[in-house]
């Protein structure tokens, strides 16, 4: 399958030498320990940011889905904000409202709609930044630690949003600390460490019985 | 008053669209952004000189016969508030958060619209900024006189006005007039900040 995500040898910051792909309707959770480079390949992946060296593939931003670790919002009421992907592609305010709507009733922010962005919970500014992420049907959604602020019951719930999006065909790249939510959802995991993947495999057998020791010191502590 | 008010309207228009490209492309621009913070001190008088040579019978805009009309004055008085404008502006796009800005480019925006997007974060900045550019024009005399001439009930701002006054010794009115123009100041100020907190309201 061809990858819709693709990068091959970046260096930038921690990164060096990175390389990932992700195919369309494939999900893949980047492990990595903190400051190992996983938000600038994420970045990078996205078209943000472009590397020092190595080479990119990606579908144009408009077709990119992004959740931020920490969701960036406008002044602006939770609706206005989750209408903005759709405002900028053209859709009418109504339109875009009513579409935005529909997302947040799906992560349960209905009652939030009217509030100010900035108001929102942690928890609340997650699954508002992922119905902005996911509101114009992404080719490629790409979370950044997207999940690590909800309980457990918006956890599961989340999950099985992410994988209806995979079922259209929608290409994921997870970057999570939680091991548990890689075997969960991922088809393949990649372990990402000193600015290198160290460990890459289908998600089962990769963190039932990891080759290298430092995925196994990761799946352990986890 | 009227000078006031439309000088900052014309320093606004050149003052926000320079500062939002200096804002929003960060880096390269250094050279422009110190050429901007000197032209902060661009000293009044040589402001006023500049516009009575673009102005003046033989310059490139003597054509239009516009020296010594209220519209010489706003020109000079925008090219005062202009740069402060400027400056303001990439210093309020500097307080919109990375994540937002990042927001807006991953949600899909193009440059134009997201520029558009990020001025309006900005905004109280910006309204502040003008404010600042309002209060430079306010009370500015040196280019008033060098391209309006004083000359009574057409080019006489408040400003030209006390300095006539304190020349022929009416010190009496020159303070009232002062006073008139600290409360316009005032009047001006509040106005301004009125508009940003109730812009700002609902972020509250």
């Amino acid at each position: 399958m061809t990858p819709l995500l693709q990068a091959r040898g970046i260096a930038k910051w921690a990164l060096r030498d990175a390389s990932l792909s992700v195919a369309a309707g494939e999900c893949v959770a980047l492990l990595g320990p903190s400051g190992s480079g996983k938000t600038t390949l994420v970045r990078i992946l996205a078209t943000l940011l472009a590397p020092e060296s190595g080479h990119v593939a990606a579908p144009p931003l408009r077709r990119i889905g992004l959740v931020q670790q920490r969701p960036g919002f406008l002044r602006a009421s939770t609706l206005d904000n989750v209408a903005y992907p759709l405002r900028v592609r053209g859709a009418s305010r109504a339109t875009a409202r009513r579409v935005a709507a529909e997302r947040l009733v799906a992560l349960g922010l209905a009652a939030r709609a009217d509030a100010g962005a900035w108001t929102l919970s942690g928890g609340e500014a997650q699954r508002a930044g992922l119905a902005r992420a996911l509101v114009a049907r992404p080719d490629a959604l790409l979370l950044d630690e997207a999940t690590n602020q909800l309980d457990p019951e918006w956890t599961r719930r989340v999950e099985d949003l992410l994988r209806a999006e995979r079922a259209r065909g929608c290409a994921v790249l997870l970057v999570t600390h939680s091991v548990a939510q890689a075997r969960r959802l991922a088809d393949r995991v990649a372990l990402l460490e000193e600015g290198r993947i160290v460990e890459e495999g289908p998600a089962a057998e990769t963190l039932a019985s990891p080759r290298t020791e430092r995925l196994r010191a990761f799946v352990e502590m986890a | 008053m009227r000078v006031t008010v439309e000088a900052t309207l014309l320093g606004a228009l050149v003052g926000v669209p320079v500062g939002a490209l200096l804002g929003l492309r960060a880096r390269r621009r250094s050279v422009f952004r110190v050429m901007l913070y000197t032209l902060y001190s661009l000293p009044p008088v040589i402001a006023g000189l500049l516009g009575y040579l673009l102005m003046s019978r033989e310059g490139p805009l003597g054509a239009l016969r516009l020296l010594f009309t209220p519209t010489a004055i706003v020109v000079v008085e925008s090219f005062l508030a202009a740069p402060l404008i400027a400056g303001l502006t990439v210093a309020a796009l500097a307080e919109v958060p990375a994540n937002v800005r990042e927001a807006v480019r991953a949600s899909g925006a193009g440059p134009a619209r997201a520029a558009w997007t990020l001025v309006g974060e900005a905004r109280a900045g910006i309204v502040a900024a003008l404010m600042v550019g309002m209060g430079r024009s306010l009370a500015e005399v040196a280019g008033a006189l060098l391209v309006g001439g004083n000359v009574k009930g057409e080019t006489r701002t408040l400003g030209t006005a006390i300095l006539q006054d304190v020349g022929q010794g009416d010190f009496a009115e020159a303070l009232a007039l002062g006073a008139l123009l600290l409360l316009l100041a005032f009047a001006l100020t509040l106005g301004l900040a009125w508009l940003q907190s109730r812009r700002g309201e609902d972020e509250a």
